[in-house]
């Protein structure tokens, strides 16, 4: 009897403490979301849902988001997510997208308009260009993410699997 | 721990008796020839041939600009009858007949000169991994310190470079005197096993004929497997060690494989580009012969020749012949399309595949002691299967020479090397994508830094015109003030900057 | 492509094999048909526990039977039982280092502990008087192999009592008894010392280092594991002294050479690298000089084994870390 008494009082003594610290020392959250934006892929293409590769992370660090949302990062990303955050490791959900190769994208110089609305589109800069002038992208800067696709009035943007 | 800081510093390998080299022999010229175009990256050779071309021996089917591009040159006389598949396909004529176009060399050279001679006969490293020569001089410093010339091969299959020595020594030797003078290199030092007696005779013999130029170093090194690779070389020659992350070229050593030389001095003293090489063929039955090959002679061609004179026996049982090149180390399995190339130093005519399953490590530390760099292969095993970067970067998985010594003495039979090459790939890979994503996330942060300046920036802008609005025409009026003012300053450039405007 | 092995796994096995012969030998001459018998089952049973583990882990029997490392583990666990012990006392210990020891980490490489000290340790606690107790035959007598037979398969000795008279102990156990009761050591010399170190096992100890030699010399084995051991049971002798007659009685008794150059040069269970084999080999010297001077096990090499072995992992970072230490 005297036995389990000791254990509980102990387990009650050391549950409190542990209580009392885990709300003294709050978890350290913003070098969470910097480790989380480490092992995202940056393509900044908010096929996730949200803005760009750090809001994404931001929102899985505060549970908010799954972490079955980033298709360019691929079933690689989603492990190595899984494993950081202490979650179960799920195929990657298709409504946000597929994982695809890497690719750049390539505009067709010749039936570019000069608009500037890719430019304005480009999430990493990596178009340039001037008004009525043509425009071309930065290969080595280009992370594939797509979206200066719609915006083109021409469509003259092709997606090329990477070099 | 410095009580059991134990000083190993044998050399470690592999040990083999090997034979002397055999003579070289020739092989009738085969009726197709097949050159290859090279191509760096998105370069490709331009063509300087067509379909119906003749051609004479030595002359240039490409041309190129780019030093990362190889040019390639007819190994014999005959008419392009195929371009297709990146190779030209030359129908021989049987005549040989040589090119009158050569330019030979007799002045000295400078480094300038002896780079373009290098890139214009399309010279190779010919160790196996095929480096531009021009290349590499040209990404020496400005003042290199050590010529190292590799006459070591220490595969116990390969033979070529010793027959080489014996059969041109003089023209090697005359060709790294070149090489060294046109480079400004004061040190030269050539590097060879101890059992090649013949070949050391006759170097030191040409060595005697050029006392009158620089001297030349000859160390003679244990024969061993891998003392050739290059690093490994280098510190046995002169207990120099490289740094880890840096070429040789760029560290002023000029490392050059003496066929390599020989090649050189072949383009500079006959004009005559590298179109044939010595490569060791090992037969069936386990004996090597050298032969004399073309650039371009398919394989099958030497396989019909050495079948040719295979015991009767052996041909009635039709094995499957399996052909590898690159010795017994370093093999890789070629198909039945491959041709004769300036890195085709062996080739391996064998009946058997020689695979064999591999069983769990036993952690026996075989591969560890045996590791010519001292890495630990069977942590490094442990690692790259379950691909800990971390660890791998831990263990130096960079500085593993795949010399495949590891391979060798694993009683388990596991493909270490095969999977540190892949480790290495998916790392760099990884690394390069982490660069990639840097990059990118440093970008877009920079621009969203400066969208947000621009909002507002363009607020303030907003309620200044608000106070006072610019309206085109107080602009112009600015400016016709503007150009008042200056007329007024300088009355004698008036007209000329009214001109201008 | 695959580079040809020089010598595989079961070379290296068969090669441990060759080498265990002149001990094997010896040990046959000195305990006659139970020490067969030993042998039998414990090369028996490790083969067919081996095959079951091996099919139920879906790997290849056949592969897994033919690297022969069951066999030399059996062997060596029947080379460190005393004779005519109850059978299953030889299975129980032969279960254990194959099934426990060895296929629960994962087979053939993965495993921490030594197998077959990991199953003497196991019979040795469990039965401590069975295994300190060795039969020895009195002069001009031997055993059929009936004898041997019933008093193994029929549940022990003392159903045959004509038997007790042979019951004796080993020299060092029985060194160990009279130490207790502070019998002077000079009387004993003659009833415990053989010719040149403990009697009986003297010879056993010579025949082991002649067939370690051996393996050195095939570079099987390292020289610095065995090395390491002698040093750490001399230098601890030499330095403490002990309750024994000489340095020459502590290396050519008890299980000294068979520890030095079959036990901890089992690969899987050593540390690789040389600097890690020196110290892994002179502190299980030093453990089982400790252990046998005052610990209350008369020879326990397999302890000092096993405790060593926990270290193996941390011995082999140490190697690691030298020999990966960057040039720049």
């Amino acid at each position: 009897m005297t036995g389990i008494a000791v254990i509980t009082i102990l387990a009650v003594i050391i549950g409190a403490i542990l209580g009392y610290a885990s709300s003294w020392f709050p978890a350290d959250n913003d070098s969470l979301v910097e480790k989380i934006d480490r092992l995202l892929p940056q393509t900044q293409c908010a096929q996730c849902g949200y803005p760009g590769c750090r809001p994404y992370a931001e929102a899985l660090a505060n549970g908010d988001a799954e972490i079955d949302q980033c298709p360019p990062g691929g079933s690689e990303g989603i492990a190595a997510l899984a494993a950081l955050l202490d979650r179960k490791v799920i195929p990657l959900n298709p409504q946000y997208g597929v994982e695809k190769p890497l690719s750049v994208a390539v505009i067709r110089e010749a039936e570019c308009i000069g608009c500037t609305l890719c430019i304005k589109a480009c999430p990493v800069d990596a178009i340039i260009g001037a008004p009525k002038l043509m425009h071309t992208v930065i290969y080595d800067h280009c992370t594939g993410c797509e979206l200066c696709l719609p915006p083109c009035p021409v469509d003259c943007i092709d997606l090329v699997s990477d070099v | 721990m410095n009580i059991l800081h134990l000083r190993d510093n044998r050399q470690r390998g592999l040990h083999w008796s090997k034979p002397r080299a055999r003579p070289i022999e020739t092989l009738p010229v085969p009726d197709t020839l097949y050159i290859p175009i090279s191509h760096w990256q998105q370069t490709t050779a331009e063509l300087l041939v067509t379909t119906g071309s003749t051609l004479y021996k030595g002359q240039p089917l490409t041309r190129s600009y780019n030093h990362n591009v190889i040019i390639t040159h007819a190994s014999s006389s005959g008419e392009v009858i195929d371009i297709s598949d990146n190779r030209i396909a030359i129908k021989t004529d049987g005549r040989d007949e040589v090119s009158d176009e050569l330019t030979k060399t007799t002045d000295s050279l400078s480094r300038q000169e002896i780079t373009d001679i290098a890139h214009r006969n399309g010279l190779t490293g010919q160790g196996g991994a095929g480096f531009p020569l021009a290349r590499k001089i040209a990404s020496l410093p400005q003042q290199p310190q050590l010529l190292l010339v590799n006459a070591a091969e220490c595969d116990p299959d390969i033979h070529c470079d010793d027959a080489l020595i014996q059969a041109y020594a003089p023209l090697v030797v005359e060709s790294v005197l070149t090489i060294a003078e046109a480079c400004e290199i004061d040190r030269v030092v050539i590097g060879i096993e101890n059992d090649k007696t013949r070949s050391i005779e006759q170097l030191q013999q040409a060595m005697a004929r050029q006392t009158a130029r620089q001297n030349i170093e000859l160390v003679t090194i244990p024969s061993q497997y891998p003392s050739g690779a290059e690093n490994i070389l280098l510190q046995l020659c002169t207990s120099e060690q490289p740094g880890p992350h840096e070429s040789l070229a760029s560290a002023g050593i000029l490392s050059m494989n003496i066929a390599t030389c020989y090649a050189m001095g072949q383009a500079v003293f006959n004009g005559m580009p590298p179109i044939s090489r010595i490569t060791t063929v090992v037969t069936p039955d386990g004996r090597h012969r050298n032969f004399k090959l073309l650039t371009g002679t398919p394989v099958n061609h030497i396989l019909d020749y050495v079948a040719y004179e295979r015991p009767i026996a052996s041909i009635e049982q039709e094995v499957p012949l399996h052909v590898t090149q690159g010795g017994r180390m370093m093999s890789e399995a070629l198909d039945t399309q491959a041709v004769i190339t300036q890195q085709s130093n062996c080739i391996t005519i064998s009946n058997t595949k020689g695979v064999q399953s591999s069983v769990p490590c036993i952690r026996c530390g075989a591969c560890s002691d045996i590791c010519p760099v001292r890495l630990m292969p069977q942590h490094l095993h442990k690692a790259a299967t379950h691909f800990d970067a971390q660890q791998l970067d831990n263990l130096n998985v960079d500085r593993c020479i795949e010399c495949r010594c590891c391979d060798v003495v694993c009683p388990s039979a596991i493909p270490l090397t095969a999977q540190f090459i892949q480790a290495k790939e998916h790392k760099h890979r990884q690394n390069n994508e982490q660069i990639a994503a840097d990059l990118a996330k440093q970008r877009y942060d920079k621009r969203q830094r400066r969208l947000q300046k621009e909002r507002s920036g363009k607020r303030r802008t907003s309620l200044k015109e608000k106070a006072a609005p610019a309206t085109p025409q107080s602009r112009k009026d600015l400016i016709a003030q503007a150009l008042k003012r200056s007329a007024k300053k300088k009355p004698n450039d008036a007209a000329d900057n009214g001109s201008s405007h | 492509m695959n580079t040809p092995t020089e010598r595989s796994v079961s070379d290296v096995m068969l090669l441990v094999l060759l080498a265990l012969l002149p001990g094997f030998c010896v040990f046959l001459y000195l305990t006659g048909w139970g020490g067969v018998i030993n042998c039998m089952i414990a090369i028996v049973t490790a083969l067919i526990a081996e095959a079951v583990a091996v099919r139920l882990r879906h790997g290849s029997v056949r592969i897994t039977l033919t690297d022969y490392s069951a066999v030399v583990t059996a062997i060596l666990l029947a080379l460190c039982l005393p004779p005519l012990l109850p059978w299953w006392i030889v299975s129980l210990a032969t279960l254990f280092a194959i099934l426990l020891a060895k296929q629960v980490y994962g087979g053939l490489g993965q495993n921490l502990f030594n197998p077959a000290m990991a199953g003497y340790a196991l019979v040795l606690i469990s039965y401590p008087l069975d295994l300190s107790t060795w039969l020895t035959l009195p002069e001009g007598f031997s055993m059929s192999l009936s004898d041997a037979l019933s008093i193994v398969f029929s549940g022990g000795l003392s159903q045959s009592e004509q038997y007790d008279a042979l019951t004796g102990a080993t020299a060092l156990s029985r060194l160990y008894d009279l130490n207790l009761q502070s019998v002077d050591l000079a009387q004993l010399a003659p009833e415990i010392s053989g010719t040149f170190g403990a009697r009986y096992s003297e010879w056993l100890n010579l025949a082991f280092l002649i067939g370690g030699l051996a393996l050195v010399f095939l570079k099987v084995i390292t020289w610095h594991l065995p090395v390491a051991l002698i040093a750490g049971v001399a230098t601890c002798d030499l330095l403490i002294g002990g309750p024994y007659p000489d340095l020459t009685f502590h290396l050519f008794g008890g299980a000294t050479m068979l520890c030095a150059f079959f036990i901890i040069t089992d690969p899987v269970s050593a540390p690789a690298g040389n600097r890690a084999r020196l110290i892994f080999g002179f502190f299980t010297g030093l453990l089982i000089y400790l252990i046998r001077s005052f610990g209350s096990y008369p020879d326990s090499a397999a302890f000092a084994v096993l405790l060593m072995n926990c270290c193996v992992p941390m011995l082999d970072r140490l190697d690691n870390h030298i020999n990966s230490r960057p040039t720049r």
